[in-house]
């Protein structure tokens, strides 16, 4: 193992190589920072020219393209609202409102700072994990995969803030609009009025720009001014984000950690991970008041999470040949290109190669992360232009990423439609985040109570596993009613924060109110 | 997950020195630009064909015109075979690369789909075994006749019902009691469950069983049931060549019986296992394009299969098996034009009534 | 803060809800055609959803005009400013819909890229009175951004009716 480690770097560190692994990071930060585009879109660009290609280099590009990704796309997150790719969606809720009290910059280098500890993570647990990811991966049978998307959805309590029953009502509607087109266990077509365009139900990527982009657009072009309401904080600069990301560095290892065995489990898609960890933080931190107005936990813990959860995702697409997401899914198209038979013998025959991959994953992450940061000073100040000049520029952009889905008018008019949903939701203050987390979790949630059912009557509820998650989920809705009615006081009187504050001093106002109280 | 839709356009097979060597008189394809449409998103098998053809057959059919694949993908493939079928002039620029369901879609009529292979004519195609295993571990016994005994629950695993279709008529060949769990995204999901003993019989293609299933059978937890095979030109079954040790289903079935299989299920099963298998991946043009263009193709495809560098790019994508070219092809459409009218209807009344699937004709 | 501090969210909030229970109703009404494998979840999901809708419409009914922790500011999504909630801030933001609709119909009818060069420097010219240079400054580097991208991303850009009838570029 120790050779094959010293020659997968060997390999990897042939000039022409390495210049495509650089390749494959520019081309991610690319698609990355372009709204709805993403890793899917990158490898589909380069894939032609992967014919005739040297393997390794090919497979250096497309590693480097993956890792790079879910570093960039956090740029239109947190400067703009905008979800980048359907990996960093819930960096906005808190990435987003940190960018309009003028701490861009702490933002994003925090949260690159903890993409790069979480892609590092990744790689590394890829390497100590690869030899027992067998025995996980195949622990999650449709049962334990049905109560996961319990699990995701119970996360809606409590990112629902002060408003559950709206938030769950949201939820529903997510998994309704995700029932438009083919039904997962039935050939039939639903809500699809025959229009072609319905026939594989609505795209999470427009979804997600119509719900969250274009109100944000329409919005601050209503309001005027810049996105950054207050000038630069003092200190609010590039060095205290990577400072907030070192501070909480269990909080990165934990959800770097989570990251990777959600995206080892195949079936449940990747869009989800983001979520999943956003949930995670809220839930089990004391004090959550300022989730949703600019907590940078908000924006470490999904960070750390989707760049770490490639190392995750790679565990399914090279032990089993199944894609753990859909750009891993083109990824192991190039291997057949490249004649790689993904499975357990390439453990035994070609080490190697899983070290380069592995390589290449680790470099591309500090390349990525390095870019990142680099671009990222000169970017924030965007946040201080009049919103007027940039607006028309991300509408443009918007637009167009949104009809790469499909090339299809309905693109647009889904974009449009979701857009004015989108904007009355938030005008109506009714939660955004469950009807996306009910979208994504639909076709999984329906398809997986069918196939429990069809193999094991309703047996499949004895299962120790599926007892586990549904006690877990159990717990998580009575802990988040806990929670909601212990903070409920001090969240009622700290209206108002000047940015400015640190969470500690809200910890302290919070447990000087408390004592208050009692 | 849901397919993502995203269309990427490869620019392959460079128009070279044209211009320069310009021929005596003016050929159907100079300074033409030939789209391959690929009605699948990027990245799959069938995508992978289309495009290994795409980079090579420019260079080969006189003219040196330029071939472009575009993945026009939605509606599970309907999207593009639709435009295809439809919307694109008949003058031999534009050519779809189907896999064989969705040959076999066509082929049995399936609801919405436009496509008519009565009126294409195949330029090149690519084949694909299958092999049938079982896992010994969650069923208790150890050979295939003693699973067809045993009253232990034969789960097999859906994903469209129309895309298993030869394992489902093997099935019916032996008149497997099984039960269906539909609902998995894709073989490769099939066959996790598989290993995960959720699923009991299961159907790969003959690489992905080389490379992932025979290691468990290595290890004892799974057992072959048969290989699926192909069917020579007089009708009779033959073993997979990239399986050569697997015995075909026929084989099978007479150890088990003392005789050959017949009957409907039989004949169904000689139709739909070849068209599938033979055509795994298959590049059509309309047959009513000018007699030039379809001359043009046939000389192009001739001159690729011969190109050494085509071998040797096509050997990794082709996973063991060989590319059909010229006599081949006539041979898959007389296949497809003699196929009898009751075994198309016995076909769509088996995916009918045990999957609800809806025909157009 | 009490409740009738937004009155237009406030009447929008139940007209909301009450789509949505027309909605999900429909749902459940729809999926009684369907397949056993495919009716099952939208009619238990649609009436689930249509209970909930109904819960909700209670819940505003028996608060109304009284101040309630729920008509607390939402800590779960993006807030919106007081001066967004009134009648003007409403339909200046709907204004803004209007010119989007108005982006798309130019991209109807003159494809993507002309739509563009027409779209970007009226918003900034007649509905922001931006200096005229910078504005077309901006639309300038938005066509050389859309033909880069289709050039080296080989991004599609929308077609209008006039495909094919205006040079390069567009």
């Amino acid at each position: 193992m120790i050779d094959a480690l010293v020659n997968g770097l060997v390999i990897l560190m042939d000039p022409f190589r390495m210049l495509m692994l650089f390749a494959g990071v520019a081309i991610g930060i690319t698609v990355g920072i372009l709204p709805g585009l993403g890793g899917l879109m990158g490898m589909a660009l380069v894939l032609p020219f992967l014919f005739g290609m040297d393997s390794y280099a090919g497979i250096a590009m497309l590693i480097g393209i993956a890792a790079a990704v879910p570093s960039a796309d956090t740029f239109p997150s947190v400067l703009m609202g905008i979800p980048g790719s359907s990996g960093s969606q819930a960096t906005i809720m808190d990435g987003y409102p940190l960018a309009r009290k003028g701490q861009a910059a702490r933002a994003l280098s925090a949260s690159f700072m903890a993409s790069l500890i979480g892609g590092l993570i990744g790689a590394v647990a890829l390497t100590a994990l690869i030899p027992f990811a067998r025995p996980l991966v195949l622990a999650f049978g449709s049962p334990e995969l049905f109560m996961l998307t319990i699990l995701g959805l119970s996360m809606v309590g409590v990112l629902s803030g002060s408003r559950p029953i709206l938030g769950i009502i949201g939820a529903v509607a997510g998994l309704t609009l995700g029932m438009v087109g083919g039904a997962p266990v039935a050939p039939e077509y639903r809500f699809v009025f025959g229009e072609l365009y319905l026939y594989d139900g609505f795209s999470l990527v427009i979804l997600a720009l119509g719900l969250f982009a274009i109100p944000e657009i329409i919005d601050l072009m209503a309001k005027g001014g810049s996105i950054a309401q207050r000038g630069p904080g003092l200190g609010g600069g590039w060095m205290e984000g990577v400072r907030d990301t070192l501070r909480n560095k269990w909080l990165v290892v934990r959800h770097s950690l989570f990251g990777v065995i959600i995206g080892a489990i195949p079936g449940m898609g990747s869009s989800i991970i983001d979520w999943l960890n956003y949930g995670y933080v809220v839930q089990t931190s004391k004090d959550r008041s300022q989730f949703g107005k600019g907590d940078i936990r908000g924006v470490i813990a999904p960070e750390a999470a989707n760049n770490s959860r490639e190392g995750g995702v790679l565990m399914p697409t090279l032990l089993f040949g199944v894609p753990g997401s859909s750009a891993m899914a083109l990824f192991l198209g190039a291997l057949l290109i490249f004649g790689i038979q993904p499975g357990p013998a390439l453990l035994r025959d070609d080490l190697d190669l899983v070290f380069v991959i592995i390589w290449s994953l680790a470099i591309a992450n500090v390349m990525g992360t390095v870019i990142c940061l680099a671009l990222s000073r000169p970017i924030a100040r965007l946040t201080f232009v009049p919103f007027y000049f940039i607006a028309p520029v991300v509408l443009c952009i918007v637009i167009l990423g949104a009809f790469q889905e499909t090339r299809h008018w309905g693109d647009l008019v889904a974009l449009l439609g979701f857009g004015l949903v989108g904007w009355l939701m938030k005008r109506i203050e009714m939660p955004r985040p469950p009807l996306l987390i009910g979208f994504i979790l639909s076709g999984l949630a329906e398809r997986y109570l069918w196939m429990s059912y069809n193999l094991y009557d309703w047996d499949w509820v004895y299962r120790p596993l599926v007892i586990t998650i549904g006690a877990l989920c159990i717990g998580l809705v009575i802990g988040g009613i806990w929670l909601k009615r212990r903070s409920a006081g001090s969240a009622a009187t700290a209206s108002d924060n000047d940015g400015q504050e640190r969470l500690a001093d809200n910890r302290a106002g919070e447990e000087a109110q408390k004592g208050a109280q009692s | 997950m849901k397919p993502n839709t995203l269309i990427a356009a490869g620019v392959a097979g460079m128009v070279g020195f044209a211009a320069f060597a310009a021929p005596a008189q003016a050929d159907y394809y100079e300074g033409q630009t030939i789209r391959i449409i690929i009605p699948f998103s990027a990245g799959g098998g069938t995508d992978t064909f289309g495009r290994l053809i795409a980079q090579h057959l420019g260079n080969h059919i006189p003219g040196n015109p330029t071939v472009v694949a575009e993945n026009v993908t939605g509606a599970g493939g309907l999207l593009g075979s639709n435009e295809f079928a439809e919307r694109v002039e008949k003058d031999g620029m534009t050519l779809i690369t189907a896999s064989g369901h969705l040959n076999l879609r066509a082929f049995l009529g399936l609801e919405g789909l436009r496509l008519n292979l009565e009126e294409l004519t195949p330029v090149v195609a690519g084949p694909m075994g299958h092999v049938t295993a079982f896992n010994t571990q969650t069923s208790g016994v150890s050979t295939f006749a003693e699973l067809l005994e045993s009253d232990v629950r034969i789960t097999k695993g859906i994903t469209d019902p129309v895309g298993l279709v030869e394992s489902i008529v093997a099935l019916e060949v032996f008149g497997v009691d099984y039960r269906a769990v539909p609902g998995y995204g894709g073989r490769g999901d099939t066959r996790v469950a598989f290993e995960r003993g959720e699923l009991v019989i299961n159907s790969q293609s003959t690489p992905a069983f080389n490379a992932r299933v025979q290691p468990l059978i290595d290890e004892g937890t799974a057992e072959v049931a048969y290989a699926i095979g192909f069917i020579d030109a007089d009708g009779n079954p033959v073993r997979d060549p990239a399986a050569p040790d697997l015995p075909t289903l026929a084989e099978v079935y007479q150890e088990i019986h003392g005789e050959m299989p017949s009957g409907e299920a039989w004949e169904a099963y000689k139709v739909v296992a070849n068209l599938v298998q033979n055509t795994r991946g298959t590049i059509w043009v309309h047959s009513d394009v000018p007699q030039e263009a379809h001359d043009a193709l046939r000389q192009g495809v001739d001159a690729m299969v011969l190109d050494p560098e085509f071998i040797e790019a096509a050997g990794n994508i082709l996973e063991g098996y060989d590319i059909i070219s010229g006599s081949g092809l006539d041979q898959i459409k007389a296949e497809l034009d003699a196929a009898p009218a009751e075994i198309v209807t016995w076909v769509q009344d088996l995916l009918t009534n045990n999957f609800e699937v809806s025909f157009d004709r | 803060m009490t409740q009738d501090a937004y009155p237009i969210a406030r009447r929008l909030r139940t007209a909301f809800v009450v789509a949505l229970l027309i909605l999900f109703i429909a749902v459940a009404w729809a999926a009684q055609d369907f397949r056993l494998g495919a009716r099952l979840f939208p009619v238990y999901i649609g009436m689930a959803g249509a209970a909930l809708c109904v819960i909700e419409l209670l819940r505003q009914l028996i608060t109304r005009g009284r101040q309630k922790l729920s008509d607390e500011p939402n800590t779960a999504d993006l807030s919106v400013e007081a001066d967004e909630q009134t009648a003007a801030g409403y339909l200046r933001a709907l204004s803004f819909f209007g010119w989007m609709l108005g982006y798309y119909a130019l991209t109807f009818v003159f494809g993507f890229t002309l739509a563009t060069v027409i779209f970007v420097p009226s918003l900034l010219i007649l509905r922001f009175r931006a200096p005229f240079l910078a504005s077309a400054a901006i639309a300038g580097g938005l066509v050389l951004l859309i033909v880069a991208l289709q050039y080296f991303l080989m991004l599609r850009v929308p077609r209008g009716l006039t495909h094919g009838m205006l040079p390069w570029p567009f």
